[in-house]
């Protein structure tokens, strides 16, 4: 007795390969790209869970979503430590 | 004889061929008594008007008394039950079994309790108790209880034990020799010739008289081996009794294949195989002990069966004590909820993914006894579910002095030195105690548990995410990231923050809020979290390893924690760890680690392991004929059965890899595939080691980000 | 009654198609025996079928049986309704070999009554997988002599197969 219905990892990765012959059809770079979105998910599994969701896929979208600015964010920093740098530079400061 | 009154321990009880009950009792003058009692037990059947009748008229001139009852079932409320006493308890199963052939529609109830704990809760003196009791030597005329079962400081019974064992594993080798070791005096004898053996056995069983025979392999080979060959030797202290054989089986529990090996049961001294003994290893005696005081199982039925048949009887004291009926087959059915209701509510505990690399200064915050400590403080229990100010249900009532008299003991031995005597004992207690605690969460939930219900399952396991998504947000508050989360325990840090007596008030925190104890497991001094082997990207739950402020080292999810590593691999892992927790970040020491891979390598290359220490052992997941392809597991499974072996699911497997492929007897050196052992080391180190490697980027996921 | 047998696998998927038809046009009581409801995949067959997902998720209602016992249980409690029940497996907790064949016997007579009892409002479907345990195959002969229609799906050739178009 007990649980019966999967874990939010188990429907996942039912998903994943639901999305097989999607996958397939990419170019092998943008196959690598997919499989970082899908792993990003897997960082954000208890919140999924949280969520109580039917469609539990459309939750790990959004946790998609969430690594994807977070990247961004990390990209921007990296963009202003970098301009700093060069406008230490071009004011002969270095 | 006089009628003599006397102080001393309740050993055990059971019943005799004839049906009448057997007290043994060890007096304090070391006198064993093994005195028949009085002891009328009774079982209730309830249904229809019509057919109680048939029933009653159908027992009559049975040898039973009957009389009509109203009794409390926990579901039901009061229900009018025919009650059924039969004087002699032995006898009480077959009077059962006739009534519900003729009656299947009746629902029954008490019919198949353990005698034991019917004793127990009857006399309120627990096994392994100290009380007072009156005999004219034939017969127990009376027995009081002096503690209870909760006692912390019981005085034990000074118990006679001997040990036998054998050289080999009878299922490999018939054994040639047998050491029996009593009293502090080692013999050795030659099986053959039996008349010899059997004679010096019974001379020292007679000598001695051991209240306790603790063997290797006396369940599925000693004593079937004698019950064959010398039907007249009885190693009984009562005489009037056969040594009980009980049949192996496998059977799926916990998730997994377990196989329980045959059984052979004493009366009047007690028999514990370690083999066949689940918890011995881990308990010991002591923890046997604990385990048959608390639950009220005799100690040969505690050892050898899961703790969770502990926890079953313990729930059947507490009903008999409240009067509450127990019922045959449970038949509590799940109340109707929709799609959406189930997708929610069927959850697990709470697993909160690890942000994988190495961490510095991270506290491991426990909560204590999680699960059942909500039962207690949600009163959790199939009769109170959605109920709100109802009185304590039965499983809390149940647990509340289990878990005080773990936490107690668990605070006593905080008080003692690490040397001192009684702490190996304590611990054992302490361990057998926890290991009831550890599953009670999941009887709530086992099909065939009695007062089990799953809803009041899911409803423990939505508590427990709720409690820590509280405790991580306590956390959060005060500054603290959370790493990790792990169903009872979490895992944080906090920039600047290093010692024991910095995480104090975040537990002091956690605790006030959610009201269940927290302890600190300690403050690694650098902790690492692994990713998945498949994909680095993704964080696996429960896989890390690091060591403590004091040099001691945790690991969890890798190799040398898993069963079916061989000894070398294992010790390898290990030494692994200890090189890297000499350092105060571990990828400093990533290059000696790997020299020592290196040099074990080199061991396995010039052949220079012992043969010992790459014996594998795997259980065999299903019975050998169910396996597809030729694994590891199933061509010793087909070595053993060759040898004559009855192999079957569950079992643990022992055999070593060669070049031809498994073997189950020790190979010579040429025989051995060196070559996969060497791979069993490598990925054993790669396991641990890559994420240190030096040029790997470990990344953080924090924000703000870290500026360099 | 109608009653379906078909592959362990099969019933899983059958049973999401069925239940997904059947609660785009009310409420449906599935029984659960065999632990095979499954409850993502039901979601989804639902919102390939509607923009309505929270209603419908509403319109399956579902009980579930660990041991025969608990399988009588459940089908006496079930009181009459005009609502459709589909049943998952009614005689995977009968294949417990703790449950003494007579037992198991007089247990689904019990269950089949009940059936007979809750067909009266409305229709009654049973997806069962094939029996794999010959000594309990008779449980299944009673099942298949109560059933007012029987659809047996053959087992799936293992050898070569063209791949499918459609």
């Amino acid at each position: 007795m007990g649980r019966t219905v999967p874990t939010i990892t188990y429907q996942l990765n039912e998903t994943e390969a639901m999305l097989q012959n999607f996958r397939r059809a990419l170019r092998r770079g943008d196959q690598a790209l997919l499989d970082g979105l899908l792993a990003s998910a897997r960082r954000h599994l208890p919140a999924i869970s949280a969520s109580g969701a039917l469609l539990p896929f459309e939750v790990a979208l959004l946790a998609m979503l969430i690594e994807q600015a977070r990247r961004i964010a990390e990209l921007e920093d990296e963009i202003d430590i970098l301009q700093e740098e060069l406008v230490r530079l071009r004011d002969g400061k270095g | 004889m006089a009628r003599v009154e006397r102080t001393g321990w309740l050993m055990d009880v059971y019943t005799r061929p004839g049906g009448e009950l057997v007290c043994w009792l060890l007096s304090e003058d070391g006198q064993r008594w093994l005195l028949p009692m009085d002891f009328p037990v009774t079982f209730y059947a309830a249904g229809s008007s019509a057919v109680l009748r048939q029933a009653w008229r159908f027992l009559q001139g049975r040898g039973v008394h009957l009389s009509r009852q109203v009794r409390r079932d926990l579901f039901h409320g009061e229900r009018i039950v025919l009650a059924v006493t039969v004087d002699l308890p032995g006898r009480l199963a077959e009077v059962h079994r006739r009534l519900a052939q003729t009656f299947p529609l009746l629902d029954y109830y008490d019919a198949d309790l353990p005698l034991a704990v019917r004793f127990v809760a009857r006399t309120q003196v627990p096994l392994l108790g100290r009380c007072f009791f009156e005999t004219d030597g034939q017969r127990l005329l009376g027995l009081q209880p002096l503690e209870s079962a909760w006692e912390m400081q019981p005085l034990l019974p000074p118990l006679r034990v001997m040990e036998i064992e054998c050289e080999a594993n009878p299922a490999l080798h018939p054994p040639q020799e047998i050491t029996i070791r009593c009293d502090r005096r080692c013999f050795r004898f030659t099986v053959q010739p039996l008349r010899a053996f059997l004679a010096n056995l019974q001379a020292l069983l007679g000598n001695y008289d051991p209240d306790i025979i603790v063997t290797r392999y006396g369940d599925t080979w000693l004593f079937p081996f004698l019950g064959e060959h010398a039907p007249s030797f009885n190693p009984n202290r009562d005489e009037q009794m056969k040594v009980e054989y009980r049949r192996e089986r496998s059977l799926f529990a916990y998730g997994q294949v377990l196989y329980r090996g045959a059984q052979a049961l004493l009366f009047g001294r007690w028999h514990i195989d370690r083999c066949n003994a689940a918890l011995f290893s881990e308990i010991g005696l002591m923890g046997a002990l604990e385990m048959a005081r608390v639950t009220g199982m005799g100690v040969q039925e505690a050892i050898r069966k899961s703790p969770g048949a502990g926890i079953t009887a313990m729930q059947m004291q507490t009903a008999l004590r409240d009067g509450v009926l127990i019922p045959v087959v449970k038949q509590q059915a799940e109340s109707t909820r929709t799609l959406a209701n189930l997708i929610r509510h069927d959850r697990g505990g709470m697993v909160y993914q690890p942000l994988v690399g190495v961490h510095h200064h991270v506290a491991e915050l426990d909560f204590a006894s999680m699960y059942p400590a909500i039962m207690v403080r949600y009163n959790i229990s199939p009769e109170t579910l959605n109920k709100n100010d109802a009185p304590a249900g039965l499983i809390p009532r149940t647990l509340q002095p289990l878990l005080v008299k773990r936490l107690a003991l668990k605070q006593y031995l905080h008080t003692l030195d690490r040397r001192d005597s009684r702490v190996s004992d304590l611990k054992a207690r302490q361990t057998a105690l926890k290991w009831l605690l550890v599953v009670c969460f999941g009887y709530l939930g086992y099909k065939n548990a009695r007062f089990g219900r799953v809803e009041s399952h899911e409803a423990v396991t939505a508590i427990s995410r709720e409690l820590l998504l509280q405790a991580k947000e306590n956390a959060e508050e005060m500054g603290f990231s959370v790493l990790h989360m792990y169903v009872d325990s979490l895992f944080v840090k906090r920039e600047g923050v290093r010692g024991e007596a910095d995480f104090l008030p975040l537990v002091e925190t956690i605790q006030t809020e959610t009201g269940i104890g927290v302890t600190l497991e300690g403050v690694y001094r650098w902790l690492v979290f692994l990713p998945a082997r498949r994909d680095q990207r993704i964080p696996v739950a429960n896989r890390y390893f690091g060591v403590f402020e004091d040099g001691t080292l945790k690991y969890r999810g890798v190799a040398l924690r898993r069963h079916d590593t061989c000894p070398y691999v294992a010790r390898t892992q290990l030494d692994i760890l200890g090189c890297l927790a000499q350092a105060d970040d571990p990828r400093e020491r990533w290059k000696e680690a790997w020299a020592l891979v290196n040099q074990r390598l080199r061991s396995l290359q010039r052949r220079q392991a012992a043969v010992e220490g790459l014996q594998m052992a795997v259980k065999l997941s299903r019975d050998p004929q169910a396996f597809r392809r030729p694994s590891a597991a199933a061509q010793a499974a087909c070595q053993l059965q060759a040898e004559g072996v009855a192999v079957r699911a569950g079992m643990r497997l022992f055999f070593w890899y060669t070049r031809q492929g498994v073997s189950i007897t020790p190979p010579n050196a040429d025989d051995l595939d060196w070559e996969r052992y060497a791979r069993l080391v490598f990925r054993a180190a790669t396991e641990i080691l890559d994420i240190l490697k030096p040029s790997r980027p470990v990344r953080q996921f924090h924000l703000p980000l870290c500026r360099r | 009654m109608c009653v379906l047998v078909c592959s362990r696998e099969r019933v899983g998927d059958a049973a999401t198609r069925l239940l997904a038809e059947l609660a785009l046009r009310g409420k449906v009581l599935v029984i659960d025996g065999g632990n095979c409801f499954q409850a993502y995949p039901l979601a989804r067959a639902l919102r390939e079928r509607t923009t309505s997902l929270d209603l419908l998720s509403q319109r399956v209602l579902i009980r579930r049986a660990f041991t025969a016992y608990q399988m009588l249980a459940l089908l006496e409690s079930t009181p009459l309704a005009a609502l459709p029940v589909v049943i998952l497996d009614l005689l995977v907790t009968f294949y417990d070999e703790t449950l003494p064949a007579g037992q198991a016997r007089w247990l689904v007579q019990r269950c089949l009554q009940e059936i007979e009892r809750l067909k009266g409002a409305a229709p009654v479907f049973l997806l069962l997988r094939t029996c794999l345990l010959p000594q309990r195959r008779f449980l299944h002969e009673m099942v298949y002599q109560k059933a007012d229609t029987l659809f047996y799906e053959q087992e799936k050739p293992t050898s070569f197969a063209q791949p499918a178009l459609f």
